[in-house]
């Protein structure tokens, strides 16, 4: 019996070395080659429009590329993926900036390197200071607008429909995400502007849970009309509190961000105004292509490319439907 | 060097040299302290209640005219009270020696020995606020001179609650006044009992003072700004907190009394004790500051929101008794939440799409061999279950993103089918009502008789019985009986009523839907009648429920529980008796995964979707909630009726949160704070009893 396990443990040991050793070879091809480092992969819809933005470049380029982050979300282990892209030694690399200091070492050695390196996704807060990282330009959607234009959106709604907004709320599911806080900053712009008063309400991932602290915060604070939801999950809370609890599209003016089927269809229904789309799949194409187009022929773009906002209402959001199946949306 | 030396003897310390050696000791500086400060604020109080909390160098002196007796009364109080304390810690620096409590019932000293001056000042005080306020709830907070007899009409439900309360809480605090002014053995436990329960009370008044201060500033203003109004809304409880603990004191002082009757060893007969008190400190705290917290809805919503949360703590709960622990509970519950949600939609394992019953099946039984992988791993390599189950956690979490159709969050609603309905004969039903109605014969039969004849025998045997807790018992057992008579008896009225109603409709198949019954709205409960569209209860909640019940029963009065017991607290011990330590925890990992499973499916059942990171965290959350409830992380010690408490405390605690417009970003702080002052209180307690 031991004997066996000993045995089953070598093989298995065999078996990790070759599989990696084909990877390895696989990778070993005389084109070009790309990296993109980021804080979230396959575990989440969001992510895969953007991969599938960056296979599809590369399958024009015919270019090897690897998408290298944490499966969920994992912000501290982009430090060693950073270790991992320049092993590689790609001809160019793509990173999210959710936390400039984590991948600082990793950016300045591929600027030592002469790589050409675009930020997209989530921009570097420092860009334009001295402690910017060196990276060409940022490719992504300006959150901060993007809350902007929901909240304006909110406010003409109201005026059209006779009513006034008394009161908002921006709900944050991940505490302490630049790219969320930028968000509600946005949406609280436009509040300060009106002199209304808006309030930020924290919530989690898991819609049950987002439901039950919804109306909670509705018991407490029936004067508030106006709702900010900043993602696929805590939409499907929203949408959960609002079946639930019986509440007729339209007395509460709702938006959202980013896309899933379930917020398609409260558009359809109308619960969302509408959702901001920052178009992840050209942030995985535009950024394997610039890197393509600086790291052979030295060309720039004259600032910052922006993906979004993009607004998605009731008026597109059936041609959206079918882009999103086949995986462009 | 050699010789005797006889040893020095200490010359005999002097009656001054005790006493200031008893002066030096840090029981009795800390006991002065208290008295001071307890004395200093009483005499705030009862200076703020008389001008009328003004802002500091308002005009300070004026006094108001508008007084309702039960300001005055607590001004009085509060004054006295005052005076006593820094009497007595005057006396306590005078004569270090203060008499004990034993000291005064048997007849050493009396009545106007400052700790038993205290302590019934303490009570007489309570007594009459109680009834005070009971009255004046009753007549509507008048003003003295406003014809203050006249009762009210419009007394809600809340209010008669309190009334009642207060009554007896007078009544219990008078007649401990009669047992200590008769000199009676009996009030030491009611005397302690009053004073922790007082401050328990205060805790949760001063809490909800603390929470409220804010709502009182201008929006851009300070504490310090507003400083006679956080005086007002803190005060009065720390002052009450102050007295408590006083009186506490006091009376754990004496050693001379048998130690069952002390509170900390009433306390250590649960497990969890310490859940119990955080429970009650949290709900009144809350309630004070909002009253929004004990409405329905609040309280429907957090329990509907945590019926996942509570079914999967049972389980963990069970498997740490039994001296491990599963990490990757939070990824089982995902993974057959999909596995469920697919059976029924795509089909899963190359199986047909199916309906909700074998769906439900098949995600149970792949939620429990993902438990017996996890089993097997921890027996067969010996690895500690932290470690095997860690990995698990990683490796079952891959299941559900990879098996997401692209990662996407796959709902029930996008396949565009009917939920899922089952058609029972109604023949099947009546078999099965049939069968419940004769299990509750049985219980009846064997139960009623048996609670009935001990109330009746302690009813006889009352005059001999020398419990101080004679009433107490009888009233509960007496209350304990009827409940569980008219329980029963409802339960066999109702499968009754089902049977003829079934037969009544003749041979046609009942259709039933299988979401309503695993976590449906409740629209209408049998004695209360249809529930307002704002209150949010699932059936799902009764599951919970009814989970832990069952497994409190066979932790508590199963064989199967008893070895789970014993393989937790001594796993040697446990082998010599023959019992198998591995199958028990291969057991045990098994139900804490199907139960994970069950959570899976119910949260499908409300929800109708399912992401690829459902149920991250929730291990953790589950764990603490375990821990808050009083069971060891080592083993051989918890119940599960404290990892309800522990899910609930978690579940109000953010209710209640949100409910008083907290920043919820304290939350986790909130959280943290909470798990760590139950684990002491749950060790201080559990320490009484070894």
């Amino acid at each position: 019996m031991r004997k066996a396990s000993r045995l089953l443990a070598i093989a298995l040991l065999i078996l990790g070395v070759a599989v990696i050793g084909i990877g390895v070879v696989g990778a070993q091809d005389d084109g070009l080659s790309f990296a993109i480092v980021s804080h979230g992969g396959a575990g989440n819809p969001f992510w895969i429009t953007v991969i599938k933005g960056m296979d599809d470049a590369c399958a024009l380029l015919d270019a090897n590329c690897q998408w290298l982050a944490d499966d969920t979300y994992g912000l501290e282990a982009m430090a060693g993926f950073w270790d991992d892209a320049l092993a590689l030694n790609p001809d160019g690399i793509g990173t999210t900036v959710p936390d400039p200091d984590v991948i600082r070492s990793g950016v300045e050695r591929a600027a030592e390197l002469g790589l050409p390196v675009i930020a997209l996704n989530t921009a570097d807060p420092g860009a334009g200071t001295d402690a910017a990282l060196p990276i060409l330009f940022y490719i992504g959607a300006n959150e901060f607008t993007g809350g902007v234009s929901n909240a304006q959106r909110v406010f003409a709604e109201a005026a059209a429909a006779g009513a006034s907004i008394t009161k908002g709320v921006c709900t944050v599911q991940e505490q302490g995400h630049s790219g969320l806080e930028a968000r509600c900053a946005g949406v609280e712009s436009v509040f300060d502007e009106m002199g209304v008063p808006v309030e930020r309400l924290n919530i989690t991932n898991d819609p049950a849970e987002t439901a039950g602290i919804l109306s909670d915060y509705f018991a407490a604070n029936p004067d508030t009309n106006a709702i900010f939801m900043l993602g696929p999950a805590p939409s499907s809370g929203l949408n959960l509190y609002l079946t639930e609890a019986g509440i007729e599209p339209g007395t509460l003016f709702a938006t959202s961000h980013d896309t899933s089927a379930e917020i398609y269809q409260m558009i359809q229904d109308g619960a969302l105004l509408q959702t901001i789309d920052q178009q992840p799949y050209l942030q995985g194409f535009e950024t394997i292509m610039w890197l393509y187009l600086n790291s052979q022929f030295e060309m720039a773009p004259g600032g910052d490319i922006f993906t979004g906002p993009g607004v998605i209402d009731s008026g597109n959001v059936d041609a959206i439907i079918d882009l999103t199946a086949a995986g462009y949306r | 060097m050699t010789g005797t030396t006889a040893p020095i003897r200490p010359a005999q310390p002097s009656a001054t040299e005790i006493e200031r050696r008893l002066l030096r000791n840090r029981k009795y500086i800390t006991t002065i302290i208290l008295l001071v400060a307890a004395g200093i604020l009483g005499l705030i109080v009862a200076e703020q209640i008389i001008t009328g909390w003004l802002a500091l160098g308002e005009r300070a002196n004026i006094s108001r005219r508008d007084f309702n007796i039960l300001e005055i009364a607590a001004a009085i109080g509060a004054a006295l009270w005052g005076i006593l304390c820094l009497y007595s810690a005057s006396g306590l620096i005078r004569h270090p020696s203060t008499p004990s409590y034993a000291d005064y019932l048997e007849n050493r000293v009396g009545r106007t020995s400052a700790g038993v001056l205290i302590t019934l000042a303490f009570l007489f005080i309570s007594a009459v606020l109680c009834l005070l306020y009971a009255e004046q709830i009753a007549t509507g907070w008048l003003a003295l001179g406003e014809r203050a007899n006249v009762s009210r009409r419009d007394l809600n439900l809340y209010e008669i609650i309190a009334i009642v309360f207060t009554g007896i809480w007078a009544i219990t605090c008078l007649r401990t006044f009669w047992a200590i002014w008769k000199r009676d053995k009996r009030s030491w436990p009611w005397a302690q009992w009053i004073a922790l329960l007082t401050a328990l009370v205060s805790v949760a008044v001063v809490f909800a003072g603390t929470i409220n201060i804010r709502s009182t500033l201008p929006r851009s203003g300070t504490v310090a700004d507003n400083l006679p109004a956080a005086i007002e809304l803190v005060a009065p409880g720390l002052m009450l907190f102050l007295a408590a603990t006083v009186v506490y004191r006091y009376l754990t002082l004496s050693v001379g009394l048998s130690a069952d009757q002390s509170v900390r060893n009433q306390l250590a007969k649960s497990p969890s004790a310490g859940a119990i008190i955080g429970l009650v400190t949290l709900i009144v705290a809350f309630s004070i500051a909002s009253s929004l917290f004990l409405e329905p809805r609040a309280i429907a919503g957090a329990l509907s929101t945590n019926v996942t949360n509570g079914i999967v703590a049972i389980g963990i709960t069970l498997l740490m008794i039994s001296g491990e622990f599963d990490l990757s509970v939070g990824s089982i519950f995902g993974a057959s939440a999909l596995i469920f949600l697919l059976a029924l939609t795509e089909g899963v394992f190359g199986l047909p799409p199916m309906r909700a019953i074998p769906a439900a099946a098949i995600a149970l039984l792949f939620a429990a061999i993902l438990g017996l992988i996890n089993g097997v791993l921890l027996i067969r390599t010996g690895i500690p279950s932290f470690i095997v189950t860690l990995g698990t956690l990683l490796a079952y979490r891959a299941i559900t993103l990879v098996a997401l159709p692209e990662g996407r969050i796959i709902r029930y609603a996008d396949y565009r089918l009917p939920d899922p309905v089952m058609e029972f004969s109604p023949y099947i039903l009546i078999t099965l009502l049939v069968l419940v109605a004769m299990i509750l014969l049985f219980l009846a039969y064997r139960q009623i008789p048996h609670l009935w004849g001990d109330v009746l025998s302690r009813i006889r045997n009352f005059r001999e019985n020398e419990s101080p807790f004679r009433d107490v018992q009888l009233i509960a057992r007496i209350v304990w009986s009827a409940i569980f008579t008219i329980a029963i008896v409802g339960l066999i009225i109702g499968c009754v009523t089902g049977i003829i109603d079934l037969l009544g409709r003749g041979s046609t198949n009942i259709p039933v839907n299988f979401f309503d019954i695993a976590n449906g709205r409740i629209a209408s409960l049998p004695v209360i009648g249809p529930l307002d569209a704002s209150i949010n209860l699932r059936t799902g909640v009764i599951w919970w429920f009814v989970l832990v019940v069952i497994f409190q029963f066979i932790l508590n009065h199963m064989k199967y529980g008893g070895y789970t017991f014993a393989v937790g607290g001594n796993p040697g011990a446990a082998l010599a008796q023959g019992i198998s330590v591995s199958r028990i925890k291969i057991t045990n990992f098994i139900i804490c995964a199907v139960l994970a499973g069950v959570a899976g499916i119910a949260f499908v059942s409300r929800v109708g979707s399912v992401g690829p990171n459902l149920g991250e965290g929730l291990e953790l959350e589950v764990i603490a909630a375990s821990v808050i409830g009083g069971t060891l992380l080592t083993g051989g010690y918890g119940s599960i009726f404290g990892a309800l408490l522990g899910v609930l405390i978690f579940g109000l605690l953010r209710t209640g949160l949100v409910l008083v417009g907290m920043d919820p970003r304290i939350f986790y702080g909130v959280q943290g704070v909470i798990i760590i002052v139950a684990v002491i209180i749950n060790t201080a307690v559990r320490r009484a009893r070894t």
